[in-house]
């Protein structure tokens, strides 16, 4: 076996010293350390996944509902709330719709209202992991839009969408089976290209959202028209 | 005859000490990194089965024989007119059926798993008595239509999706268990085939 360290004097060896010994000791520990931060970071990377396709799951069920609610009622003649100042507009909208605080009563019966303007029947009520949430306070513009994205954790997303006119060339809307009407049903319009956000992760925390320091967002876009049906 | 010099029995007994401290901490971390890598694995692997639930609910499938209309597909839920019964599991594998075919495309070979307590560690454990598990849905999968449905075509979906590999031996069953949650419009205006 060879020596470890050369003889510093004829005839005597050496062995470590104690600095050397704590030093490489010191070493591994950092070595350990950062073993530990990189499971931390990998677990910390699978939630953000996991975070992320519940938020697909749910911004999929957002879109849903809002296409059927413009498709199939009158919504889209007055239903959606302009709000402004979102947080993170660039390179999203800063001027976006969302549900107003009147419900959806004239759209439906009170029971299929799947709005509600109080945190506690949010977090609570009859439902509650479908329900939105809308925030009021302040100027009507200043309202926001939430649902649950994990209610267990308390992680909530922010909802909201903006609305284009599409009118292609080759429809003459109203006039030659253009299936797009006017939201009210009867009169010729035009279909919609709706773009929806989904923002996360807010946490409700004494009846009021927190807005997060890094906000991650989900966006979804299709296209929508009110039909004869 | 030379002289040699090496560690002092007090320089011994720290440096041991120093060691032995280390190494039961690098150990005792390399245990619990086994449990984090199950965890992180679990968890992977039940996102890649929620995707895969969702999708067939979605968007249906495809079956090696032809159903009531002739055709081998299974319409997804955005394909008919009403959702289907709760459950959609056989033997907490998803099974679906549509077009009077009936698909399990994510079912494993049957094993067993003791309930110790109630919803422990499946989420529909009794409290005592043995399940056969075959796939990943630790519950029922749940529809919901009567309420908040917009114009009578929206349906919401309620799945969990459990670890059966992991939740036998975890500590805590919670971890390996997650429930997902989306909205599917009904399109189609005849019923399933």
């Amino acid at each position: 076996m060879k020596p470890t360290r050369l003889p510093n004097k004829a005839g005597a060896q050496s062995g470590f010293t104690m600095m050397e010994v704590m030093a490489a000791a010191m070493v591994l520990s950092i070595f350990i350390i950062g073993l530990g931060t990189s499971w931390v970071v990998a677990d910390r990377r699978a939630n953000d996944l996991i975070q992320r396709q519940k938020a697909v799951f749910v911004a999929n069920a957002e879109m849903e509902r809002l296409t059927a609610l413009y498709n199939n009622t009158a919504y889209g003649t007055l239903g959606g709330a302009l709000t402004i100042g979102y947080e993170n507009s660039v390179p999203f909208p800063a001027s976006r719709l969302t549900y107003s605080s009147a419900g959806l009563s004239p759209y439906m019966t009170s029971g299929n209202d799947y709005t509600t303007t109080s945190s506690a029947t949010f977090q609570s009520g009859t439902g509650a992991p479908f329900l939105v949430w809308v925030a009021t306070g302040g100027l009507g513009t200043a309202n926001r839009n939430y649902v649950w994205l994990d209610q267990g954790q308390n992680v909530m997303a922010r909802l909201s969408w903006v609305l284009t006119a599409v009118t292609p060339a080759q429809c003459v809307v109203g006039s030659d089976g253009c299936p797009c009407l006017g939201f009210g049903g009867s009169l010729a319009g035009s279909c919609q290209k709706l773009d929806l956000f989904l923002e996360y992760p807010f946490r409700l925390v004494s009846g009021a959202a927190t807005t997060p320091s890094n906000i991650r967002t989900v966006s979804l876009s299709t296209i929508i028209g009110r039909t004869t049906r | 005859m030379r002289r040699q010099a090496g560690f002092t029995f007090l320089e011994l007994t720290i440096a041991a000490a120093a060691s032995g401290i280390i190494m039961l901490t690098s150990a005792g971390f390399l245990v619990k990194a086994l449990g984090w890598y199950d965890e992180l694995n679990a968890k992977l692997e039940m996102n890649r089965h929620a995707r895969e639930t969702f999708r067939l609910l979605a968007y249906g499938g495809m079956a090696t024989s032809n159903g009531n209309d002739g055709t081998k597909y299974l319409y997804g839920i955005r394909g008919r007119a009403a959702a289907p019964s709760s459950g959609l599991r056989n033997n907490y594998a998803l099974q679906y059926t549509s077009n009077n075919l009936t698909l399990t495309p994510d079912k494993f070979a049957a094993m067993t798993i003791t309930c110790t307590a109630a919803a422990n560690p499946l989420p529909d454990c009794g409290g005592s008595g043995s399940k056969t598990v075959q796939g990943w849905l630790g519950n029922d999968v749940t529809f919901q239509s009567s309420s908040r449905s917009v114009a009578g075509d929206t349906v919401e979906m309620t799945f969990t999706v459990t670890d059966p590999y992991q939740i036998q031996r975890a500590k805590s069953a919670a971890l390996f268990t997650d429930t997902y949650r989306t909205v599917f419009t009904l399109n189609r205006m005849e019923s399933d085939p």
